[in-house]
């Protein structure tokens, strides 16, 4: 079967910048065909909005759904999470919004996404619930939109791309950074040759560190406020701790998958999307300090580290050729080397941080029922890299990898790191 | 960034390096160490949950067979099940599988679920048959378990068994179907293509919830690929928009010349059957004439309108010859639904207005994906659609030729563009300025030179939007134009397009402008032609040539500008300006100072934060401790950073600053004895403690004896509660 790539590589290399330099105004369409006449079939009457559900939203959930609910044809109807407080929370800023009493809590998952009237999930749990949720989402039909990291280990990564597949669902990585002028130019400065040869991409992680204690255990609180089993969901029990539920999960092994992934979601995403490297991953992974560094198949340098940025914002990217090199990050500004390159600049105001044009994107996507820009098939190949990254820091030790596979070559115990059994009834 | 946004990501920053369990510099090794045959030791001791959950998770990585039996035992365990599985999952040895088979029998409930979950993740094709035997299972977690495994097992018999499941009214449902789509995925991935029809087919025939026949449409598709379309048409032409839109996702998919055609053959068959209809159909003006003589002939042109259409010749029949002997025209404004258009035809001609037929997405829809597809092999069908096409398609089209148009689009696109408004005319600007090729440029650069009116307008602003450096001449000229709006236009444009030898001219316009709104537009395109410009020391040359002569506000933009600008030349001239002796630039100079995009900033930034009487020291006090903690340095450079810092400080906020640098950027034995210095000060002794607090927990791992000696001194200094908790835990914890 012949199937189109998504990249734009074939393109002249001066076309290419141009139409990448230009790329988030067409990614930031309001709307690629007017809302009012494009709802799904069975939601057309009386809305003829995307009907959306929501999963989890704490801090950055409820900033996700902001930003949705200024889209005028998405339209929320229910929340879901195991704590009484933030479904009350959510409920009353939908409501008050809204208008009206209409928005639907739940505790259970099964629940919401059993309602047939709901065309989308935004998920916004922990990370120990990304892949889970998201992939029993796409089995009831849903769309998604799930925050980063999309998965906790490099099975869950390929469950994830497999399922949105088989299912043909949109799903929409919370890495909005893809969606953002600066990252997008970037890339198109790459892509167009203007730096030579790619021979080293960076990307700005954090220390990768976990731990695998436990919190002395606590009370656990009634089932209604604080839904424990449903919290810990497919992860290994352990007693209940409030720090955990309070966002105090980060940096246990259990709850959490280390500082690479934890900005690698984003930057090493964003390397191999500049790197054009979407549909692989490195052949070879080597611990650096509190790094690793990363080779491809073709030489190319893949740099995973926290120090040494120039200050351009957080989740710095840098991209380096035999010609030239830029350097990038949240600020939305830009270091350039050589100085010439400069001319190629232009203003872009959107933050690395705001989600707005990505969320749009997949509402479009929604609707015309192409790859969204984070979709499931590129996450999970950046996600194993950071993954694969990960195993190789906790060993020590230099691992080869093989991309088609997804398996350590000659390393048996790096390979058993590659999945961790689910808690039953929990299932890929 | 704005501010809001930057401090919300630091925030996030915080909290996360906040959350995470102390001491966690290096990874933690799993609790649970030593040889297998210690960790079998734990498991079958009276040892804690704890240490057999850990001594499990380490099993996960090192278990061999030999920990097979053990772990087996703890299969039926309530909280150790999960834990066993979690050991026995990833070990490569079949006895495992022989193993998890043989606990089938002696489980239930969860624990029985888990177990067929872990057969299938180890895909163990010799248990197809066990697995069978729950399909009918009166618990149905467990029934869509094993249907689960054989779906990821995913061999030809586990395939036969889901199919006859499939096929069997009491086991058919949503698991066995989900199981049934796994076994094609693979079959499919495997280039075993009939397996996967078969059970796609036997999924759009069973009943089930309408997303599974989805998912089967997609997967039957899939199947056939570009070589077999039948199906893939027959989907395009669905009345359902679902199935029309799986269709849709393959269109993005399959490439091939036959696939492009096939789809454009599909866009005229995508018309609605329902009736045509406007909502409101408004006849605004009409007017018959020539050149500067027209008549108004908008009665007779309303009285011709029949329910939602017109139809009427353009002749002198309307309202006599208003200029004889030259060829007239009518032209009709109008609106439908609101949107205004307008049309015209020739003398002799009929005009006709008919309605569109009600708009239908799947045509829309269409195009659009033939836009992305990028097959230039679409190009005439989508000019048709973009010039005559119903109103939501001709959007469409005009939307796809961002992609796909080349310079024979071009003139089309301007006519819609000035001649009609709404999301058409904005949609059509953006193709315009977004489609590539050299030649495009060429047309509208020369095009500009001769235009004039609205025309002029737009092909500035597409100058401007596609960054056309060869109009630069052009547009420099009309920033002497008459008109108001077109010296502005030009300017904007100007931004994107000027080169450093012309920078005079939107300098010239910010240093004597003719009014505010001119001087913003001037400063405005010279902030985005400073980010252009390819020598940052010329650029900065440019402006500070003329900074001396320049009015004050005009300075002060032109600092602004430098720090935008950026480099050496420019790090001089602000510099300059903040020690200068014109106090009225000091406020500008040291702002820009602080916000200064590289390190560079830091010698006079610490130099005027030493200075006496200086009005703004300490702004660039604390625009050096922003460069403390901004930008990448080692930790000798960062804490001599924060010393100068705080000998400069005379606020205890400044100092407070510091300590913040000092714990978040470099925690340190030597950071921890600056802070510690400050204990014994009343007013920052309780931000002191907190900072040691802090930076001894990150340090205790490797340097307890520095960490405790400053937690002894916290203890001594402070009366806060929470430090002091903190403070004996952290004591406690290294004392341990």
């Amino acid at each position: 079967m012949a199937t189109a790539s998504h990249h734009q590589s074939l393109l002249p290399r001066r076309r290419f910048l141009k139409s990448m330099a230009k790329a988030s105004a067409i990614f930031a369409l309001p709307h690629i065909i007017p809302g009012s006449a494009l709802g799904r079939s069975n939601t057309v009457a009386p809305s003829e909005r995307i009907v959306l559900g929501g999963l989890g939203l704490g801090g950055r959930g409820t900033g996700d759904l902001s930003d949705f609910l200024r889209n005028p044809d998405v339209q929320f109807v229910a929340i879901c999470d195991v704590r009484k407080e933030r479904r009350l929370a959510i409920k009353k800023m939908a409501d008050q919004l809204s208008g009206n009493q209409d928005c639907a809590m739940y505790r259970d998952m099964h629940e919401i996404l059993g309602r047939t009237d709901i065309d989308a999930m935004l998920i916004a749990t922990g990370d120990r619930w990304h892949t889970m949720a998201s992939i029993t989402a796409a089995r009831a039909g849903k769309d998604v939109y799930c925050e980063k990291p999309c998965s906790m280990t490099i099975a869950e990564s390929r469950a994830l791309a497999d399922t949105f597949r088989k299912y043909d669902r949109i799903y929409q990585a919370g890495t909005q950074r893809r969606s953002i002028g600066n990252f997008i130019f970037a890339t198109g400065l790459v892509a167009a040759g203007k730096l030579g040869k790619l021979h080293t991409v960076h990307a700005n992680t954090l220390p990768p560190a976990t731990s695998h204690q436990w919190l002395p255990g606590e009370p656990e609180p009634a089932k209604d406020d604080v839904d424990w089993d449903m919290w810990l969901g497919p992860c290994p029990w352990r007693p209940y701790n409030s720090q955990y539920i309070r966002g105090g999960w980060r940096g246990f092994f259990d709850f959490h998958g280390g500082g690479i992934l934890e900005w690698g979601a984003h930057t090493v995403d964003l390397c191999q999307w500049a790197a054009q490297k979407d549909h692989t991953t490195p052949v070879e992974f080597v611990p650096e300090g509190s790094g690793v560094h990363a080779t491809y198949a073709d030489g190319l340098k893949l740099v995973m580290r926290d120090e040494g940025w120039m200050g351009l914002g957080t989740c710095s990217v840098r991209y380096e050729g035999d010609e030239g090199w830029i350097e990038t990050g949240d600020s939305g500004n830009f270091a350039i080397h050589p100085e010439s390159l400069r001319t190629e600049q232009t203003v872009f105001r959107q933050a690395g941080t705001d989600p707005s044009t990505h969320i749009r994107n997949f509402l479009n996507c929604i609707k015309t029922r192409q790859p969204a820009n984070s979709n499931a098939d590129v996450a999970a190949r950046s996600h194993v890299v950071s993954h694969a990254a990960y195993i190789a820091w906790q060993l020590g030790r230099t691992l080869k990898f093989n991309p088609l596979t997804e398996a350590f070559i000659d390393d048996d115990e790096a390979n058993r790191m590659r999945s961790r059994a689910l808690r039953a009834p929990w299932r890929l | 960034m704005d501010v809001p946004k930057l401090i919300l990501t630091y925030g996030l920053i915080c909290f996360f390096l906040g959350c995470l369990p102390a001491s966690l510099v290096a990874q933690q090794p799993p609790p649970a160490e030593g040889s297998e045959e210690a960790l079998i030791t734990v498991l079958e001791s009276n040892a804690s949950l704890f240490d057999k959950a850990k001594a499990c998770q380490q099993l996960a990585t090192v278990g061999t067979k030999a920990c097979v039996p053990t772990l087996v035992k703890l299969l039926a365990q309530e909280q150790l099940s999960h834990y066993a599985r979690y050991a026995l999952e990833p070990i490569p040895d079949q006895s495992v599988d022989v193993a998890l088979r043989g606990a089938l029998g002696q489980l239930e409930g969860w624990h029985l679920v888990g177990v067929i979950q872990s057969i299938g993740t180890r895909r163990d094709v010799n248990a197809t048959t066990d697995l069978e035997k729950f399909l009918g299972h009166a618990n149905p977690e467990v029934a869509a378990a094993a249907a689960s495994a054989l779906g990821r097992i995913g061999s030809p018999s586990a395939a036969n068994i889901l199919k006859t499941a499939m096929q069997d009214s009491d086991t058919a449902g949503p698991a066995i179907a989900d199981a049934c789509l796994t076994a094609a995925d693979q079959f499919l991935a495997k280039g075993e293509l009939q397996w996967a029809r078969d059970l796609y087919d036997t999924l759009l025939e069973a009943d089930l919830p309408k997303h599974f026949h989805i998912a089967s449409m997609y997967g039957a598709l899939k199947c056939r690929g570009s070589d077999d379309l039948k199906l893939m048409i027959e989907q395009l032409q669905s009345e359902d928009l679902d199935f029309f839109q799986v269709a849709l996702s393959m269109a993005y998919e399959l490439q091939g010349d036959n696939v492009t055609s096939a789809l454009i053959h599909e866009i005229p068959k995508l018309q609605s059957k329902s009736e045509p209809s406007f909502k409101k159909f408004v006849i605004l003006k009409a007017e018959y004439g020539a050149d500067t003589t027209w008549r108004d002939v908008t009665k007779q042109v309303t009285d011709a309108v029949v329910g939602d259409s017109i139809s009427i010749a353009a002749d002198n029949q309307l309202a006599g010859d208003p200029i004889p002997n030259v060829e007239k025209k009518l032209r009709v404004e109008y609106t439908l639904d609101g949107l205004l258009h307008t049309k015209s035809v020739p003398e002799g001609m009929i005009l006709e207005i008919q309605p569109d037929p009600h708009p239908d997405v799947r045509q829309a829809l269409l195009i659009y994906a033939l836009g992305v597809r990028g097959d230039r092999a679409a190009l005439p069908a989508i000019l048709e659609l973009a010039r005559t096409g119903p109103a939501e398609s001709r959007l469409a089209a005009v939307r796809a030729l961002a992609k796909l148009g080349d310079v024979t689009a071009v003139p089309m696109l301007l006519e819609i563009a000035i001649a009609t408004q709404g999301e058409i005319a904005a949609e059509s600007r953006t193709s315009l300025a977004n489609m590539a090729g050299e030649p495009i440029d060429t047309l509208l650069s020369d095009q500009l030179a001769t235009s004039e009116g609205p025309e002029r307008l737009l092909l500035i602003e597409l100058a401007g939007r596609r960054g056309i450096t060869t109009a630069a001449g052009h547009l420099i000229q009309l920033t002497r134009h008459d008109d108001p709006a077109v010296r502005i236009a030009a300017m904007d444009a100007l931004g994107t397009t000027i080169q450093l030898d012309q920078l005079n001219v939107l300098i010239d316009q910010l240093i004597h402008p003719q009014s505010p709104s001119i001087a913003n537009a001037a400063s405005e395109a010279l902030r985005k032609a400073c980010l252009r410009m390819p020598d940052r020391d010329a650029c900065a040359m440019e402006f500070l040539r003329r900074l001396p002569s320049a009015p004050t506000d005009a300075q002060k933009t032109i600092l602004t500008l430098l720090g935008v600008v950026g480099g050496p030349k420019a790090l001089a001239g602000v510099a300059a300006a903040a020690k200068g002796d014109d106090s009225a630039l000091h406020d500008r100079a040291t702002e820009v100072l602080g916000k200064w995009a590289s390190p560079d900033a830091a010698p006079v930034l610490l130099e005027l934060a030493n200075a006496d009487h200086y009005s703004y020291r300490h702004r660039t006090l604390r625009g050096y401790i922003s460069v403390a903690r901004r930008f990448d340095y080692s930790g000798v450079q960062r804490i001599a950073m924060c010393q100068h810092a705080l000998d400069a400080a005379t606020r205890d906020d400044e100092k407070k600053l510091v300590f913040d640098v000092l714990k978040e950027k470099v925690p340190s034995p030597e950071s921890l004895a600056i802070v510690v210095s400050y204990l014994k000060q009343d007013s920052l002794k309780d931000d002191a403690c907190a900072a040691a607090v802090a930076i001894a927990e990150e340090i205790a791992p490797r340097d307890p004896k520095s960490a405790q000696d400053a937690l002894q001194q916290v203890l001594e200094a402070t009366n806060n509660q929470d430090i002091t908790a903190q403070a004996k835990k952290l004591l406690d914890q290294i004392g341990r």
